[in-house]
């Protein structure tokens, strides 16, 4: 192909021939705007056709070869015939203006402003050598043509040595980095790039970092918000509604398992001694129990408290004062760490010779377990498909939004857009409705909760609600982790799909 | 020495419906170049432009931008590609909850500008264009050429080394339409490659560029320094 050879033009005739076009050019404004004015003027078409053949001569050119000594007279050349062109885009765009008076403020405002047209830098890219011949000098011409100084009238050569190969070399390297672009070493990624960082080239050079995305990001997302701001509202009220749902039913299964577990942790296993145990042995016998796995606390009970005990539960409506001796055995309260173990333990304590009775309620025991046992599979069940219903409509809204969008989203890639540069603001406005709709609902439930549960403490007492402080916490945390996640991966998946279409 | 810039050998195009787009194309346009595309609606112009910032990937053959095979490129490169290529859509697209300068920001975001330089970047493309009044509007408050202009300033933004403008004047006055075409001349000095797909015939024959004239999906004539050449263009196809 032709652009692989290396173009051997001598370099002088090439910087002759720009600056020819540099005049020309800068003559252009001037004389175009009758050419606006009436279509079909002649001088129009001349005007046009030589700038267009001054282009194309102007074009081999630019591949000349590789000596540093081209390059210098190219940075050189270029310098005039971008302010050329600056003027020039000045004077269009001024409108409607008299023709002498726009050339020349064109011409005046281009230098101090050391203007940034897209025009001028498509001078500069006018200069960019093609990417196999030599991206070198390309390079290093895009970088000295445009620091504003070089736009002041300079002599020509003043401009070149500027920029030494080792600055090129480094900035050449970021933007290769940053912007990987088709042809490895291009010219052409260089031009566009170091165009806008060279207008800030005295103060700062300007790499994009993850802070100027994430504010492009959120402002993308904000003004989404804004301007759309039904779609927000269907996608943020879907996941405020299943929110309170989901977390209603969290409440409420979490204090029924809380209730199962309160009445099976009152469970104890009473221990009867024989009559023949002296009270003496209580402590150690005491001792003996808590060394029982799973025993967790062990209460003696001496038969005389259990004598007071009984007296007073009979309130004197029997007279016990005729009964000399107690009629009841020492006892122990032994409770263990689990009720599942009960049984187990009940059994061991009744080897033990001393005892002579053992008793904790086998069968309420039994079903209290079971029901502990239910309502925990239930709880898991009812919230597993709450879950995944509440997953599967938030993300449904979500898809919604996101399809009302695909044409946009297939904007944002034909103008060059990269995939993530179209994802992350699509996730970050999932993330948003999810969290503001599960905040909500956190809200609202952590008011209603706390409204409720005095309530009930006072009228069913003996029930154990979960305090307030006890669970809401928790609700906070997992119903806004959940918005998030659901908000996160809904946008991530509905995106995706008209990506790759 | 020319250049090559587009390339494209033997490509044809097939739409997944059947309709053949484009049939049998081989085409050079060299950096530098001015190029009108004319042709009868349907033609395939569109098509032909699709295929070089590669919305659609040919049936056959090979498209090449700067000598590297496009659809050989991989996913991730082809946002790279685009921002090389300034499009001036048929249908404009732009983005419809962006205002005029949020339209035209964003294909200078996506290449990760500084917000420094944005603000005079944008507001430049914007005077060449005359909107400069109605950068806060949203494209459904804008006229057709209004919108036209918009899509020129975003085409125009990135300093593309390719500039491919479909129907650029198709909703503007005549007055309006040498505007367009000015700019579009002094982007071609500057050193981009200019392709225009047009039906305006004044435009082509007082300009004397390259015409290639295509029909039904062919080229059929491509002639330097060329005019609007109707006999070229074939029968109209029956509507
Ligand atoms: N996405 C598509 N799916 C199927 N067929 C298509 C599609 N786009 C274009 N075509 C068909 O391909 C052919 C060429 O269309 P194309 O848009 O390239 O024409 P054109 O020359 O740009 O016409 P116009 O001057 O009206 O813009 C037409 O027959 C058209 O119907
Ligand atoms: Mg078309």
């Amino acid at each position: 192909m032709a652009s692989i050879a290396p173009n051997n033009q001598p370099a002088p005739s090439d910087s002759a021939e720009k600056r020819q076009l540099t005049a020309d050019s800068q003559d252009q404004p001037a004389e175009s705007r009758p050419q606006a004015a009436g279509p079909a003027a002649p001088n129009a078409e001349t005007a046009s056709a030589s700038a267009a053949s001054q282009s194309q001569s102007a074009a081999p050119g630019q591949d000349a070869g590789a000596t540093l000594n081209a390059a210098k007279d190219k940075a050189s050349s270029a310098a005039p015939e971008s302010r050329a062109i600056s003027a020039a885009s000045e004077a269009t765009s001024a409108g409607s203006q008299p023709a002498p008076a726009e050339a020349a403020s064109g011409q005046a405002g281009a230098a101090p402003q050391h203007s940034d047209t897209s025009l001028e830098q498509n001078g500069k890219a006018a200069n960019k050598t093609e990417p196999k011949a030599a991206p070198a000098p390309a390079a290093k011409i895009n970088d000295a043509v445009p620091p504003p100084p070089v736009l002041k009238p300079l002599p020509p050569g003043t401009a070149a040595p500027r920029k030494p190969a080792l600055v090129q070399k480094s900035s050449s390297k970021k933007k290769n980095k940053k912007f990987p672009s088709i042809a490895p070493p291009s010219p052409g990624d260089a031009a566009a790039q170091a165009a806008p960082a060279d207008d800030e080239a005295p103060r700062k050079r300007y790499t994009p970092s993850g802070g100027y995305y994430l504010e492009c990001f959120l402002r993308e997302v904000v003004t989404n918000i804004r301007r759309n701001p039904m779609m927000s509202i269907a996608s943020i009220s879907t996941a405020m509604v299943l929110a309170l749902i989901l977390g209603m039913f969290t409440l409420v299964i979490a204090n029924l398992d809380q209730l199962a577990q309160e009445l099976a942790r009152e469970m104890q296993i009473k221990v009867y001694m024989a009559n023949s145990f002296p009270s003496e042995e209580a402590q150690e016998c005491q001792e003996h129990l808590l060394r029982i796995e799973h025993v967790t606390g062990v209460v003696f009970v001496p038969k005389s408290e259990a004598f007071a005990k009984l007296r007073e539960r009979l309130g004197g409506r029997i007279s016990l004062e005729d009964i000399e001796q107690n009629p009841l055995p020492d006892a122990f309260q032994v409770s263990v760490d689990d009720p599942k173990y009960l049984d187990d333990t009940a059994q061991r304590i009744h080897e033990i010779t001393t005892v002579e009775k053992v008793d904790y309620g086998r069968d309420e025991a039994s079903k209290l377990l079971a029901l502990n046992k239910t309502v925990r599979l239930a709880g898991f069940v009812i919230l597993g498909l709450l879950f995944a219903s509440t997953i599967l409509i938030v993300s449904n809204t979500i898809r919604l939004t996101v399809f009302a969008r695909r044409k946009e989203i297939d904007i944002m890639q034909l103008v060059g857009a990269a995939d993530w540069f179209i994802r992350w603001p699509f996730i970050l406005e999932g993330v948003f409705q999810g969290l503001i709709g599960a905040s909500l609902s956190a809200l609202a439930l952590d008011l209603g909760y706390r409204l409720v549960v005095p309530h009930f403490q006072r009228s069913i007492a003996f029930i154990p609600v979960i305090l307030p402080n006890a669970i809401i916490p928790y609700l906070w945390l997992g119903l806004t982790l959940m918005g998030c996640a659901v908000g996160a991966i809904g946008s991530l998946i509905s995106v995706n799909r008209y990506l790759k279409a | 020495m020319p250049e090559p810039i587009i390339q494209m050998h033997n490509v044809s195009l097939i739409y997944p419906n059947g309709t053949r787009g484009l049939n049998a194309i081989d085409m050079t346009i060299n950096r530098g170049e001015f190029v009108f595309l004319v042709g009868h609606t349907g033609s395939g112009k569109s098509s032909l432009m699709k295929l070089i910032y590669r919305e659609h990937d040919p049936t056959s053959g090979a498209v090449y931008v700067e000598g590297i095979e496009i659809s050989d490129m991989k996913r991730s490169q082809i946002p790279f590609l685009r921002r090389r290529i300034g499009v001036i859509f048929q249908d404009f697209r732009l983005l419809g909850h962006k205002t005029v300068y949020e339209n035209v920001a964003y294909a200078l975001q996506v290449t990760g500008v500084s917000r420094y330089v944005m603000p005079r970047k944008v507001n430049k493309a914007l005077t060449l264009v005359n909107l400069q009044d109605k950068a806060d509007r949203l494209p459904n408050q804008l006229s057709g050429g209004e919108q036209q202009r918009v899509a020129i300033a975003r085409a125009l933004i990135n300093d593309p080394i390719i500039l491919l403008a479909d129907e650029p004047t198709g909703n503007l006055d005549p007055d309006s339409s040498w505007d367009i075409m000015q700019i579009l001349s002094k982007v071609n000095v500057s050193g981009t490659t200019v392709v225009v797909a047009t039906h305006n015939q004044q435009l082509v024959d007082v300009m004397q560029k390259r015409v290639i004239v295509m029909n039904r999906g062919e080229m059929v004539q491509d002639v330097e320094h060329g005019r609007y050449a109707t006999s070229a263009l074939g029968p109209m196809p029956t509507l």
